[in-house]
């Protein structure tokens, strides 16, 4: 396949592997570029030591293009992304923030940079900013959506960008692939999908229930982690939304993050209630989703870990490795090709 | 041209049809878009039975192509609707929220029955009670979408069910069809879209608040009519999703108001609101919601009254930025398809 993405990037097939916390790990990110697509390091949960050591792991595994991911308003950001700058990373995706600096020192040494965004306000100023493309998230997508759908989302940002478009949210086989095209995409990013692979870290009791479930078995609520989060509707899930806040299991939640972060607990928890009532209640969801996350993607704890997946888990039903699925992927958008082709040509069937 | 088994079952040109919208798939719009090629639907859930036959001979005086009506089984004149269309013959019958009775019966004169779902479930049902198509309706459609997005439930449903799937929810051009047939549809339903063209009887207020909205200006809520739904992000919207303190006390007079637009009986309407609070379990929010928000759904479309009324409209009222007639639309979409599937052809297969 070739599109604008595919040329850009320097890759044969025009799929990404989303950051994923715990998920998007040196060996997953470099089975999906070794397929020929992008993958794409998550780095929000690592130290800048954890980040360069997982670089190195990733150009160990593979000699292809890769990416990081940074979502630019959690804690280490900065640092995260000062060590993409020094290792040359070949592909920067940054979410939640402004990332005109990043881009302009990424394209020094010749490095893309791509932003993730989920409306067409946010799509145009990346492009101002001078991105070189976007990942465009639709309400579909497991965890961090806005509620416009990608089937909406993608020709609204076709209509406004000249930079290349990748879908994300909603796709996991080649119809969805060849539909993201038709859109206007130039490519697209899976998560769930790619969750789900022989070479994802994620435990098998969670895989199998990735694979069970119906489409409209994910629930979205800001209640999760402080922002809407699109999971797998399970006990956990529907208890922590039920509950809301609680500030006694962020303060336990938190000592976590703090340790991970070299953070001394204390600075951090009064840093956080000095910064005023509703930031304090948004990183107590988010110390409390972090554990559940945690639980769920490191541990396979079903009764108290919780999720992200995009509605398309419903369309699941086995465990390929990646490359098979890739390939497959191909295949199927192929095998669309052609039958939109004759039904082009007056053919019906 | 594109041909697919749903220009191939209804017997027209384009894989485009008409969502069944009250008061605004009138017999102009409907007609318009036969005209055009696609598959017009005649929206008689606010109509008697006689204005059901009315608006039918209204349609046949505009054009000769087939057309559909589409009807909600749940309430009102449900029966005596789906009845009287039968008795007239109409090709298409398009029913959503309840079980068909009149399957067989529709099929004993060669017509053919047209179920609209929005729960992947529903639709295996659905074909197993016979339907010889399906309307799937996404989370971004104009009013009664459930929580699984277009492009997720297409698929899913297209490997449950054999007979041919119109996608709803979404849909606005040539990228959109060409997307929909990717993912396994047969054709698509447009609503928006059609609202904003000239034969549509919209009000102008509501037709320029919904070309200046963008992708993010409709609100989903279940405020607007008692069920989940969405509309276009207006003041009035907003306040109605925040809640409506009055609901309960607005809702009388506006229930009366229906009984006078469905020429209902005093018999019928306390039957209607017996059935919906036992037979249906719907509490007096919920059928003041849906009192209050037909009302208030009628000034917006008649009156474009912007301080009382609201709109239902999809996500896609981002994209769409004009009024063009049906024809010329239908036209265009097809014309954009068919690029569309030329352009992915060659990056697919390069």
């Amino acid at each position: 396949m070739k599109t604008r993405l595919t040329e850009l990037l320097g890759i044969n097939i025009p799929i990404l592997l989303s950051g994923m916390s715990w998920i998007s790990v040196p060996k997953l990110v470099a089975a999906v570029s070794n397929a020929g697509g992008l993958g794409i390091l998550a780095t929000s949960i690592l130290r800048p030591e954890e980040t360069r050591e997982s670089i190195r792991e990733i150009r160990s595994l593979t000699d292809k293009p890769f990416g990081c991911n940074v979502p630019l308003a959690r804690p280490n950001a900065r640092e995260n992304a000062g060590v993409f700058l020094e290792e040359q990373v070949p592909v920067i995706n940054y979410a939640l923030g402004k990332g005109d600096w990043l881009i302009r020192e990424a394209h020094k040494y010749g490095g893309k940079v791509f932003a993730t965004v989920v409306n067409s306000r946010h799509a145009k100023r990346a492009q101002e900013d001078g991105a070189d493309g976007v990942i465009a998230t639709g309400n579909e997508a497991g965890a961090h959506g806005e509620a416009v759908t990608t089937m909406v989302l993608i020709p609204s940002l076709a209509d406004v960008l000249k930079i290349p478009i990748v879908a994300a949210g909603g796709i996991a086989d080649g119809r969805g692939l060849a539909a993201a095209l038709a859109l206007g995409a130039d490519g697209v990013a899976m998560g769930t999908r790619f969750m789900t692979t022989r070479e994802s870290p994620l435990p098998q009791s969670y895989k199998r229930l990735s694979i069970e479930k119906d489409v409209t078995d994910t629930l979205y609520s800001p209640r999760i982690d402080g922002m809407h989060c699109r999971v797998l509707k399970t006990d956990a899930a529907e208890r922590a939304i039920r509950k809301g806040v609680d500030f006694l299991a962020a303060f336990v939640s938190s000592r976590e993050i703090a340790a991970r972060m070299n953070i001394p607990h204390l600075k951090l928890f009064f840093r956080v209630l000095a910064s005023g009532y509703k930031n304090a209640v948004q990183m107590a969801y988010m110390a409390n989703g972090f554990k559940a996350f945690r639980l769920a993607t490191e541990e396979g704890n079903v009764e108290k870990g919780i999720l992200p997946v995009g509605q398309i888990t419903g369309l699941l039903h086995d465990e390929p490795q990646v490359a098979d699925l890739m390939e497959r992927m191909v295949m199927e958008a192929e095998k669309v090709q052609a039958k939109l082709s004759g039904q082009l040509h007056g053919r019906s069937d | 041209m594109i041909k697919t088994p749903m220009t191939e079952m209804f017997g027209i040109q384009h894989p485009i049809m008409l969502a069944g919208m009250n008061w605004i798939s009138t017999p102009q719009l409907v007609a318009a878009v036969c005209n055009a090629g696609g598959l017009g639907t005649l929206a008689t859930a606010q109509y008697s039975p006689e204005d059901v036959r009315k608006h039918i001979r209204e349609i046949r005086e505009l054009t000769d192509r087939p057309f559909m009506i589409n009807q909600p089984l749940h309430r009102g004149w449900a029966k005596e609707n789906i009845q009287a269309a039968m008795e007239e013959k109409i090709p298409f019958i398009n029913y959503s929220l309840g079980k068909p009775w009149f399957i067989d019966q529709v099929h004993a004169y060669g017509g053919k029955v047209v179920g609209t779902i929005a729960i992947a479930k529903h639709a295996v049902r659905a074909a197993e009670l016979g339907c010889d198509a399906l309307i799937v309706t996404g989370h971004e459609a104009a009013a009664h979408g459930a929580e699984a997005t277009s492009l997720v439930l297409i698929p899913f449903v297209t490997r449950m069910v054999k007979i041919p799937i119109i996608a709803a929810g979404g849909f606005c051009d040539g990228r959109g069809l060409a997307a929909a047939l990717s993912l396994g549809a047969a054709g698509i339903s447009m609503g928006t879209r059609f609202i904003l063209t000239q034969e549509s009887r919209v009000h102008e207020n509501f037709k320029q608040i919904c070309l200046k909205a963008t992708e993010q200006d409709t609100l989903y809520s279940t405020a607007f009519d008692g069920m989940p739904g969405r509309a276009l992000k207006t003041p009035v919207a907003e306040k109605l999703v925040q809640g409506d303190s009055f609901s309960l006390l607005r809702a009388i007079p506006n229930a009366l108001e229906i009984k006078k637009i469905l020429k209902q009986s005093w018999g019928q309407f306390f039957g209607t609101a017996w059935k919906m609070m036992s037979g249906e379990g719907e509490n007096l929010v919920q059928m003041a919601r849906l009192a209050n928000g037909t009302v208030r759904h009628q000034k917006a479309i008649f009156e474009g009254d912007t301080k009382e009324g609201f709109m239902f409209c999809g996500q896609v009222t981002g994209p769409i930025c004009d009024l063009p007639a049906v024809k010329e639309l239908v036209e265009r979409i097809i014309g954009e398809a068919e690029t569309t599937l030329r352009r992915i052809g060659g990056l697919i297969v390069p």
